[in-house]
């Protein structure tokens, strides 16, 4: 077996680890935009 | 495009359910906050200005802080305590956080392990509750978030009436600060015991969710 071989899915195509990495942050980022906007606007008095 | 979103299709379509859920939430509230301004012979504001506003702040966050609670307590409680029947939890007998073996660390570490579950030490023990924490820490922030943005809002109301404004510290002892969090975690209790439960009797198939519509009502822990 190639040792440098990227895993492959259960269909046989090649697993896209980049694409879950990017829902993945996309995820913690909306939830940080949304912590950090409300969390000043509480401190902001607005 | 679906080759390239298909095995990311569940994560996408509750982001997406959430876009169209806030947004729909945006417009009622604003809808309704400017009726009360209109009620009370203030000025109404724009959409852009409430969605920047305390208001609606306050109004996503006690709802964020509860759903992150909702979380954080079951992927906790589910380490140590056991329904026998139920899909949601683990096999009689492997309450507790298991052993290496189990579950996978340090010299039982496979190839394409996640490297810090075979290093050891701090970065092992860090990796091995990083879900739990993070939830955790997103729990904490969104409740102290939905806290300040509360005490603004309360604080208004508080003027309207020609009553004294409170400090943060008095605000989470106010019966409105808690009324607002204990609606949202009651439901939330309740529902999540409804899953643990109702899983050992019902079925749903093809989701693993649920256990295989043919799985004995006594088994415990066989996602479908």
């Amino acid at each position: 077996m190639d040792a440098t071989a990227r895993p492959r899915g259960p269909s046989g195509r090649l697993d896209r680890p980049a694409g879950v990495r990017v829902v993945f942050v996309t995820y913690l980022l909306v939830i940080a935009a949304g912590l950090v906007l409300y969390a000043v606007i509480g401190v902001t008095n607005h | 495009m679906r080759r390239t979103l298909g095995p990311h299709a569940l994560s996408l379509a509750f982001l997406a359910f959430f876009a169209i859920a806030l947004a729909g939430q945006a417009l009622a509230g604003w809808q309704d906050f400017n009726n009360e301004a209109s009620a009370h012979d203030e000025e109404s504001v724009s959409l852009g200005r409430y969605l920047v506003s305390s208001s609606f702040g306050q109004a996503v966050l006690e709802n964020w802080q509860s759903e992150y609670l909702q979380f954080t307590l079951y992927i906790f409680a589910t380490i140590w305590l056991i329904q026998k029947g139920s899909n949601e939890s683990k096999k009689p007998g492997r309450a507790g956080r298991e052993s290496a073996e189990q579950q996978l660390l340090g010299e039982h570490a496979s190839p394409d392990s996640p490297r810090w579950a075979g290093v050891g030490g701090w970065r092992t023990a860090l990796y091995s509750n990083s879900l739990l924490m993070v939830m955790g820490a997103i729990w904490i922030a969104s409740w102290l978030a939905q806290s300040l943005a509360g005490r603004i809002v309360y604080n208004a109301d508080q003027l309207d009436h020609q009553a004294p404004t409170v400090s943060w510290p008095t605000y989470v002892t106010t019966s409105d600060f808690w009324n607002r969090t204990l609606q949202n975690w009651q439901s939330e209790f309740l529902a999540v015991g409804s899953m643990v439960i109702l899983s050992v009797y019902l079925r749903q198939r093809g989701s693993p969710e649920s256990k295989p519509v043919g799985a004995p009502h006594s088994e415990t822990a066989s996602s479908g």
